[in-house]
């Protein structure tokens, strides 16, 4: 990798300070990062360790989950008001990546986590998101893992998270700090189509940091599932993958949660079959109905026609298994 | 299989579980690899490989590259010293691929080596090897089989008898079904590489090789210089399955390299690079037609096998229509291979080359017919089970496949299967149960080894050969304790070193069957020395008896007819003031003699099998495999799997068992997760490390028994057995695809079994 200097910086002001500046980029369990760079993809000039900054815990007040930056994967899916409260979230933490990783990956990294596509992580190929403008041979290539929404000519990348699907159905919130202060904002907002700049992924400005992700508790977030259809039973990022919850009263539908991963260019929330559900008798067949409106606008490409049957069935299968499990 | 403890192993210990004696230094992590061996002023090497898959090189830029701080130097064909060409297997030789890096500006395969970037880190090297700027003039290229098809050559063998296109013809009942395999990759968990040390004309090497003697042959030649000048040193390899049996570009690029810069050079292959290093499994299309009478017996068998090959040479393994016409009775077979050339790096051999992809056609084609005439697919094993080799007309040398039908589907519960598809559930999911078959040609080549014997009762074996983390020092010491009559503990074995009493190659399953015959004859010579030395002895209890009035029994010379007279071998020594007694011994196949000696330690391979002495020599096996699916989703999992075998005789049943193990999940990857993907635009590899590469996981390996049916083989060898290794991964594809329709009624024979595959 491209020699590089490394920083750790002790206070959040320190942290933005350094952050700010155009060649700095932050680091934390480096699961991805290391990896990045080894690959030349990123090749940044000064390297910001965040470890030793105070964004740790994990809290349950109010009916109000907050999991700081810092907390690992591990610690989170392990935690008795996650495991309790927000099963979804556990769920898909264990489902992702393997222990070792989830044993130093953190909540905010994971936020932040970079496609898998392989001409992503090649830089002898042309990537757009990596090389703005260079092209992209992932629209002509071997393109069964990338996204079929969201997508645009200039990218079909699929964000490769798990958490970020399950916290998207639950309307997570993130909490940024930055130079001018502390900002709140739904995660789906931190998340940027790729349209025309697909290199422009996050809706961060330079310096901010992810200090933490806030959930609120609710019948839909207990009575919650995460379903995830892989290549091989374990270290395998989703082929496709669906977060939901639901409150269900006396058979209707009261509360829904849907979202939807490995099909998407960011962790994908399905409005209109949040919508559709709502005040819908639970049964399979309107089941069926939200999943056919959760693909709607849904583009295959070469190779991956088969992702939007897939996780139509992902969908209804986790919805049942929701409405039936309490 | 329940292994018994091996706390006070009885004799013999040949045939018990014995733990593996480098156990310990493996996991307390005192076992050096290749990869940690360090040398006073060393340079380490980095890889730049072509992005390009066809074309010439236009314009190479170094000098970036050249001005990052510690780089050495960077060699290019500019400046490459000179390398002899050595002809691959596919030639007799012990290269893998004809093309010799850095010869040119030509470029032949994606990833083939374009500069070696060397410097006196690796973190500097890699940095700077970032910094390569190689312009190309890119021609079309293809690495599409099915485009490829229509260059495809026809292999010059073929397998023939009787006239199966008109058996066919007249069949009552016909299968006619295709079966793809795409490229894979051998992915052991230690990459390759190489450390090379010049001192003068002598050269060093540490490299994770299967064939020591042949590496040392091939750089003897690559490089000019004498046989005995060349030192490979292997004391343990992290597996290899056919990727380090031959002689690869990134070795003698590091040879080179250090020839270059005057400095031992290191190079060990990133795993991205170890895809291109080193060959992979071909991709493969097996057509296979049956005709059969309406009970099943089989009236015809054709096959017709296109499998890729490399632009620059020819590979084809020929058990890919061995196979087919070996494995049933059937009275007309026709079995024609042709080779597809693709813009790829050479192909090689990995774990049961030909061997795998047949058996995989071959439990899959008669599960088709069984399923066609509605029977037992395990009743027409049975009804075309094959009494001798009709392929050769030759008898087999011994042959206990009934035995692992037997023995396998009564331990897996066959006799309660439903034989509808469909027709078994747990809650959600479907259940199926399928069977595939299993059989390995036994190879055997000439070995020598070394026994010595000290004066306080250790005891050293040594010889040429390699481990590939299977444990031939374990049962090397097993044979020599059971001879010497001596505790286990008291022997230590030294492999991996050319300059031992040469031995074999690590690859066609043939070690056990070829070095522990070679053990047990020295041992016994050793032992005829030691009853030598106690009758001459005039101060000795056994003085003046004659040799045949004498034997070696637990680590003593004894009387026969006074069992209470005898000279331990310990005593013997000190008393004859000998430090230690040492043999030398050899063991030649049947029909082997000088020639083979010389050739096995010029570093050649002589090698018979599967035809050894008038018989045809097998190991067998039948795998029963239980798989659970969601329908609604296509997840499939493989949740039981009972095999049982037949390798001759086994010499350690945990290491044999582990090796069976191995090849099973090996078998799963195949089956469910594995396949190297192609961008066929460009021409190039894209899933190329180990996350995005499905080899199976723990939670993919279900559970597993392994048994091994009684089996001594008289022909092929004093210790009777055959062959283990590449046993296990044979059938296990084609007996999940049978339990996938099974369970589904869906009949896949497209490897591998994706989810999109099982949608219902």
């Amino acid at each position: 990798m491209k020699p590089f200097e490394y920083l750790k910086p002790s206070t959040l002001t320190q942290a933005i300070d350094i952050g700010r500046q155009p060649d700095g980029m932050f680091v934390a369990g480096a699961t991805t990062t290391l990896d990045l760079m080894k690959y030349h993809v990123w090749q940044p000039n000064k390297l910001i360790d965040i470890t030793g900054l105070p964004l740790r815990g994990i809290s349950f007040k109010n009916s109000v989950l907050t999991l700081s930056a810092l907390e690992t994967m591990t610690a989170a899916a392990y935690h008795p008001a996650v495991m309790q409260h927000f099963r979804v979230i556990s769920q898909s933490l264990l489902l992702a990546a393997s222990q070792q990783i989830r044993n130093v990956a953190t909540i905010g990294g994971n936020l932040l986590q970079r496609t898998r596509c392989p001409y992503y992580r090649d830089t002898s190929f042309r990537c757009n998101r990596r090389n703005p403008g260079s092209g992209c041979d992932a629209v002509l290539g071997a393109n069964r893992n990338h996204a079929i929404l969201g997508t645009s000519d200039q990218c079909i990348a699929t964000h490769a998270s798990d958490l970020c699907v399950a916290l998207v159905a639950l309307d997570a919130q993130v909490v940024i700090q930055g130079v001018a202060g502390e900002r709140v904002v739904p995660l789906t907002q931190l998340y940027r189509l790729p349209g025309a700049a697909p290199e422009r992924e996050y809706a961060l400005l330079p310096g901010e940091l992810i200090t933490a992700v806030r959930v609120s508790a609710s019948a839909a977030t207990r009575s919650s599932t995460y379903l995830k259809v892989r290549d091989r039973n374990s270290y395998a990022f989703a082929l496709s993958s669906a977060a939901v919850g639901l409150d269900v009263k006396r058979g209707v539908v009261k509360q829904a949660h849907v979202a939807l991963g490995g099909v998407g260019t960011v962790p994908w929330k399905a409005t209109l079959a949040e919508t559709y559900l709502l005040g819908k008798p639970a049964t399979r067949e309107h089941f069926t109905e939200a999943a056919r409106l959760a693909v709607t606008g849904a583009i295959p490409q070469k190779d991956n026609a088969f992702k939007i049957e897939l996780v139509q069935r992902i969908i209804v299968q986790a919805l049942d298994e929701t409405a039936t499990s309490r | 299989m329940s292994i018994p403890s091996t706390d006070k192993p009885t004799r013999p210990l040949v045939g018990q579980a014995i733990n593996r004696i480098t156990g310990p230094v493996k996991v307390t992590g005192q076992a050096r690899y290749t990869g940690e061996q360090t040398w006073a002023n060393l340079v380490h090497g980095v890889l730049v490989g072509s992005t390009i898959a066809k074309g010439k090189v236009t314009g190479l830029d170094i000098q970036a590259a050249e001005a990052v701080p510690g780089v050495i130097g960077v060699m290019t064909h500019r400046n490459r010293p000179p390398v002899t060409a050595q002809p691959p297997p596919t030639q007799g030789g012990g290269g893998g691929t004809v093309v010799l890096p850095l010869s040119d500006t030509r470029i032949h395969y994606a990833g083939q080596p374009v500069a070696l970037v060397l410097a006196d880190t690796l973190e500097n090297a890699t940095y700077a090897a970032s910094l390569v700027r190689v312009q190309y003039r890119a021609e079309a290229a293809n690495t599409e089989l099915s485009k490829g098809r229509v260059r495809a050559q026809p292999v010059e063998e073929s397998k023939r008898r009787g006239n199966a296109d008109a058996a066919l013809a007249t069949a009552p009942v016909r299968i006619d079904a295709t079966y793809y395999l795409p490229i894979e990759h051998h992915n052991p968990i230690e990459p390759s590489g190489t450390v090379a040390i010049w001192e003068g004309d002598q050269l060093t090497v540490y490299e994770p090789t299967q064939w020591m003697k042949g590496l040392q042959q091939a750089l003897s030649r690559s490089f000019n210089v004498p046989n005995e000048n060349v030192h490979i040193l292997t004391s343990y390899i992290g597996g290899a399955f056919g990727c380090k049996a031959f002689t690869w570009p990134h070795t003698l690029l590091a040879v080179a390299a250090a020839r270059l810069v005057g400095r031992p050079v290191k190079l060990i292959n990133t795993r991205e690079h170890e895809y291109v290093a080193h060959g992979y499994r071909p991709e493969i299309v097996q057509h296979y037609q049956l005709g059969a009478d309406p009970e099943g017996k089989l009236l015809a068998l054709k096959v017709e096998v296109h499998a890729s090959t490399a632009e620059t040479d020819d590979f084809f393994t020929p058990q890919l229509i061995g196979m087919p016409a070996m494995f049933f009775s059937c009275p007309n077979v026709l079995a024609q291979g042709y080779t597809v050339p693709l813009d790829y790096g050479m192909p090689t051999a990995m774990r049961a080359p030909g061997e795998v992809e047949a058996t995989f056609a071959l439990s899959s084609v008669m599960d088709e017919l069984a399923v066609k005439i509605g029977r037992d697919p395990l009743a027409l094993h049975l009804l075309n089970y094959a009494e001798k080799d009709e392929d050769h007309n030759l008898p087999w040398s011994s042959k206990e496949l009934r035995a692992c039908y037997q023995v396998g589907a009564e331990q897996f519960d066959w006799s309660k299967r439903n034989h509808a598809t469909s027709s078994m559930q747990d809650g959600r999911l479907r259940v199926g149960w399928g069977m595939g078959i299993s059989a390995y040609p036994t190879h055997l080549s000439p070995s020598m080894a070394k026994v010595r014997y000290l004066a306080d009762g250790q005891v050293l074996v040594q010889a040429a050969t390699q481990d590939l983390g299977t444990e031939i020092y374990t049962i090397i010491a097993q044979v020599t304790a059971d001879t010497l009559g001596i505790p286990l503990a008291q022997v230590s074995v030294e492999l991996g070193d050319s300059s031992l009493p040469a031995s074999v190659s690590t690859g066609g399953s043939r070690a056990t069957a070829s070095v522990l015959p070679a053990v047990l004859a020295t041992a016994r010579t050793l032992v005829q020395q030691l009853i030598a030395l106690a009758n001459t002895d005039p101060t000795g209890p056994l003085f003046g008896l004659k040799k045949d009035q004498l034997k070696g029994v637990n680590g003593r010379v004894v009387s026969i007819a006074d069992p209470n007279k005898s000279d331990a071998y310990t005593e013997l020594l000190k008393r004859c003031r000998l430090p230690y007694l040492e043999a030398f011994g050899e063991h030649l196949p049947p029909g082997m003699g000088a020639t083979e000696r010389s050739e096995l330690m010029a570093g050649s391979r002589p090698s018979i099998g599967p035809e050894i002495s008038g018989h045809i020599s097998y190991a067998y096996g039948a795998v029963f495999v239980e798989v659970k699916i969601d329908p609604f989703v296509g997840q499939l999992h493989v949740t039981r799997v009972v095999g049982a075998y037949d390798g001759g005789r086994i010499i350690n049943r945990k290491t044999a068992d582990s090796q069976i193990r191995g090849g099973i999940i090996m078998g799963i990857g195949m089956a469910c997760t594995e396949k190297t993907v192609t961008d066929h635009r460009l021409n190039r590899f894209v899933n190329n490390n180990l996350a995005d590469y499905h080899i199976p996981v723990q939670a993919d390996v279900p559970h597993m028994e392994v048994h091994f049916v009684d089996s001594i083989d008289k022909i092929v060898g004093p210790l009777g057995s055959k062959a283990v290794g590449e046993l296990g991964i044979n059938g296990v594809a084609g007996a999940i695809c049978n339990a996938v329709y099974h369970a589904t009624g869906k009949r896949i024979r497209s490897l591998p079994i994706t989810p999109e595959k099982l949608f219902v």
